[in-house]
């Protein structure tokens, strides 16, 4: 490919509307270099493809209505998944047999079918070529009505190229200057990248945070919450236990003693003849009371 | 003797391996043991191969084993495998080798002890799978939770007490739920009214084959003369379908889906996840992630959906209006589709956070895949379950590698923040490419794993209801804004942080680790028809059990699937 226009490399000079005085400058310029392979390899398989692709699918206009290359053609590649409107099936018509029946008012974008019609499609959606066909009866005519509309848009870039970057280099600033919002908003690809960075990813972004503070404070606190609840229950639990139940046992236990030990303490002389005694009284009452039951 | 014990060869091989770390090796003989683990594993790995010999044309439960146990209550040691148990134990003995070779250099204190518990833990876990007996599934289920509390306890990172204490109780809540509908599960198989409305053309659709149906046969025939129930999970299953669809049969549903609910994890019983991985040292992340995870959802495709067909596929119990109504399988579809896109969303938290933990962001990656799993499985059709086991096995992989890849850089860097990472893909290109492979695997990318098994569950889901596959799309969108975020911040650029200057490639042993995971992913993502081949019958078994009138292709149906406005 050829490049005609003015050379827009930073050589220093360029901007300030100098002559080219390159070579003669002391600090380098901004030589343009070869891209790395890695770049210009896959532009050269998609310059070749873009060269043959066009061989893909030959308008039937030109080859007196018969579709070439079989297969490879990609109409007849393609014909199974297209919703055909008229035949209502996936297909071309001629494979399935037309269906004669008046078509319906045209409606825009219907893209399922009617409710209960069974249909993935509706046959009410709007089809541009068979408009066109449909007003022109033929599709040969159809055919050569697209090739030159192409065609005229095609010439147009190519000309509109022509006038800015190889007539005349100046007017290409000069209707920057005269359409500068429309210039401005083309230069910044219409602020779409912008608009998606505010309202979808910085949105998504602010939506993360409050998934996870969500997480954290709520649905983990409430986790960390139950937990704390079951250490409360088991601290009130345990103080129940320790102050009141046991407690209970234990205030039984000191009123038993504090009743009991002076009578115990008093038996707890340390003479083993007062023992002995004891001893001799418990075996005489039980020998006593064996005696009663005998009789 | 070797093919009739199969099942208990491969469960009990790792259970051995740990008794003779025990007896063999003095404390300081690591690297032996090491090794040894290791190797053991490999040993295990390869009678687990034996498994893939799964009659696939038969299908049905294959490698059974049964012998008496516990005659007082009816409990038997019965192993039994389908094509989706084969393919998980086999995913389980396939990670459990990673994941010791993971640890050599990882794990630093204490070896002796890790690699027994490691061992016992895959033991435990691959008896989850085997078990044929609801009885034996129930003390695997829960024993499996020991070693990985210690595990956790005691080679986690800073917070692993709260960590492992967090998921040893969370999963004990769950399953003790789950234990009090085993029991009344247990006491319907004595219920005879019950036991009078099961067919016999029931059993031998869930058994799936003649020698699981005599199986069930024996078991009956001994409960009958000890006079006991029993824990069949074969029949158990048969009986649950005979249940009449009323409050016990949704009860008994939850009771074993919040067990299993809390395991997958599923939101909101999801929050033990995030700090069990952070927590977790590498190769307990792997097995976490890889292989515990899937016993809740494996648990609700061999209990729930069989078990309970008539809750699992109910849109009305809870409310019913004229417009709107509401029952169990909406529930777990709303749960599943929050947990997909909640994730998703968590995750993403951070790499929009300055110091954002690699590791918890593919902690909530998997709540994220594991609500596909979910989607798929109440799908309830053969494309959503094929999807849903699918998404168990590849997310077995590309979790299992992601938390593999966060400890390669973890061991070299002793952080996880992202924010210290950058320009990575200079100093360690091989690391970057098998991040890569393994990021562009969660995404879903076309030709790897994820995307067979999202394909597939999206599907049945779309099958199911077109609104439930869109939102399962938004997550998935999600999921591959934060990975490339994630990979974009740790990889590309220059670098900026000295530290990051020298940093090693992957080694010897870590390429072996993680090479066949690559391969695992690709091949499953180029040709995944011999897995979809293991789990074809058993799935469709399901659906037929499910849904008895469903057109499964290949399989005459009573009768024509019913349209979307009939099923509204």
């Amino acid at each position: 490919m050829t490049f005609w226009g003015k050379y827009r490399g930073d050589d220093g000079k360029e901007a300030r509307g100098d002559d080219h005085t390159r070579g003669k400058h002391e600090h380098h310029p901004h030589v343009p270099r070869e891209s790395p392979k890695s770049m210009w390899v896959p532009l050269v398989v998609l310059a070749i493809l873009a060269t043959v692709g066009g061989f893909v699918g030959i308008s039937t206009a030109l080859t007196g209505g018969k579709e070439v290359g079989g297969k490879l053609n990609i109409v007849t590649w393609l014909s199974p998944v297209i919703w055909n409107p008229s035949t209502k099936a996936f297909g071309a018509e001629t494979e399935v047999a037309p269906v004669a029946e008046p078509r319906r008012p045209v409606v825009l974008l219907n893209v399922l079918g009617p409710a209960g019609s069974g249909l993935p499609y509706g046959d009410t959606g709007f089809n541009l070529a068979h408009a066109v066909e449909s007003k022109l009866g033929s599709e040969t005519a159809t055919e050569w009505v697209f090739i030159i509309i192409s065609l005229i848009v095609a010439g147009i870039g190519i000309g509109l190229g022509l006038l800015f970057y190889v007539k005349d280099t100046r007017w290409a600033d000069v209707w920057a200057a005269r359409l500068a919002p429309l210039y401005r908003a083309s230069f910044n690809k219409y602020w779409i990248d912008e608009f998606y960075g505010w309202a979808v990813t910085r949105r998504t972004m602010d939506l993360a945070r409050g998934v996870f503070q969500f997480d954290s404070k709520i649905v983990d606190g409430g986790v960390n919450g139950s937990a704390w609840l079951t250490r409360l229950s088991s601290k009130i639990t345990g103080g129940t236990d320790k102050y009141f139940v046991d407690g209970l046992v234990n205030a039984i236990a000191n009123f038993v003693v504090r009743l009991m030990s002076p009578i115990v303490r008093a038996a707890q002389t340390g003479l083993t003849a007062n023992y002995a005694l004891v001893m001799v009284i418990g075996l005489l009452l039980a020998v006593a009371f064996y005696l009663v039951k005998i009789f | 003797m070797f093919t009739n014990n199969i099942l208990s060869i491969v469960t009990w091989l790792p259970a051995l391996g740990a008794i003779l770390i025990l007896g063999l090796f003095r404390k300081e003989q690591n690297d032996l043991i090491k090794k040894f683990a290791t190797g053991w594993l490999v040993l295990d790995f390869v009678a687990s191969l034996w498994l893939l010999g799964y009659d696939r044309g038969i299908g049905g439960m294959q490698f059974l084993e049964d012998h008496q146990w516990i005659p007082a209550i009816g409990a038997r040691y019965q192993m039994g495998a389908d094509g989706v148990s084969v393919l998980l134990l086999v995913l389980t003995t396939f990670l459990g080798v990673l994941a010791a070779l993971s640890s050599w250099k990882y794990i630093a204190k204490r070896e002796k002890e890790y690699y027994i518990l490691l061992l016992l833990l895959q033991a435990f876990v691959l008896g989850v799978f085997s078990s044929m007996d609801l009885f034996l599934f129930y003390l695997f289920f829960e024993v499996s939770l020991v070693p990985m509390y210690f595990l956790i306890g005691i080679w986690g990172g800073e917070n692993r007490l709260y960590a492992a204490i967090k998921f040893f109780l969370y999963t004990l809540v769950g399953s003790v739920v789950m234990l009090l509908g085993i029991l009344k599960m247990y006491f319907l198989t004595q219920d005879t009214a019950l036991a009078a409305k099961v067919t016999q053309a029931t059993l031998n659709l869930l058994a799936g084959n003649a020698k699981a149906s005599a199986m069930v046969a024996t078991t009956l025939q001994q409960a009958a003369q000890n006079g006991t129930g029993n824990f069949s999970i074969l029949y158990m299953q048969a009986i649950g379908s005979a249940l009449p669809m009323g409050t016990l049969q949704v009860l008994l549903f939850l009771a074993f889906a919040l067990g299993f609910a809390i395991k997958v994890p599923m939101f909101p019983f999801h929050t033990w996840l995030p700090d069990a991985h952070v927590e977790a040292p590498t190769a307990g992340s792997v097995v976490l992630a890889g292989v515990l995870l899937k016993l809740g959802t494996y648990g609700f495709y061999r209990f729930n959906l069989p078990m309970f067909p008539k809750a699992s596929a109910d849109e009305s119990y809870f409310f019913s209006g004229t417009n709107h109504q509401f029952g169990v399988r909406s529930v777990m579809i709303f749960l599943a589709i929050v947990s997909i896109i909640y994730g998703a969303l968590a995750a993403m938290y951070f790499v929009v956070k300055k110091d954002g933990d690699v590791k918890k962001l593919v902690a909530y990656s998997s709540v994220s895949s594991m609500g596909i799993v979910m989607l798929g499985l109440f799908a309830l059709n053969p494309n959503g379950i094929n999807g849903a086991v699918m998404q168990m096995v590849s997310h077995g992989v590309y979790s299992g590698a992601l938390f593999l890849l966060v400890g390669i850089i973890y061991e070299r860097r002793h952080t996880r923040k992202v924010s210290e990472f950058g320009g990575l893909s200079h100093v360690m290109p091989g690391y970057a490419a098998v991040f890569l492979a393994m990021a562009m695997t969660a995404i879903g990318l076309p030709m790897l794993a994820v995307f067979i098994s999202e394909f597939l569950a999206m599907r049945g889901a779309f099958e199911a209801n077109p609104v439930w596959a869109g939102w399962a799309g938004l997550g998935i969108i999600l999921n591959a804004g934060y990975m490339l975020w994630l990979y974009q911040r740790m990889f590309f650029g220059e670098i900026e942080n000295e530290k990051n200057k020298l940093l090693p490639d992957l080694s010897v042993r870590e390429w072996a680790y993680m090479l066949p995971l690559v391969i695992m992913s690709l091949w499953i993502g180029i040709y995944p028809g011999p897995f979809l081949r293991y789990i074809e019958k058993p799935v469709n078994a399901v659906v037929r059990q499910l849904r008895p009138n469903y057109p499964i292709p290949g399989q005459p149906a009573s009768a024509p699937a019913p349209t979307r406005a009939e099923r509204k």
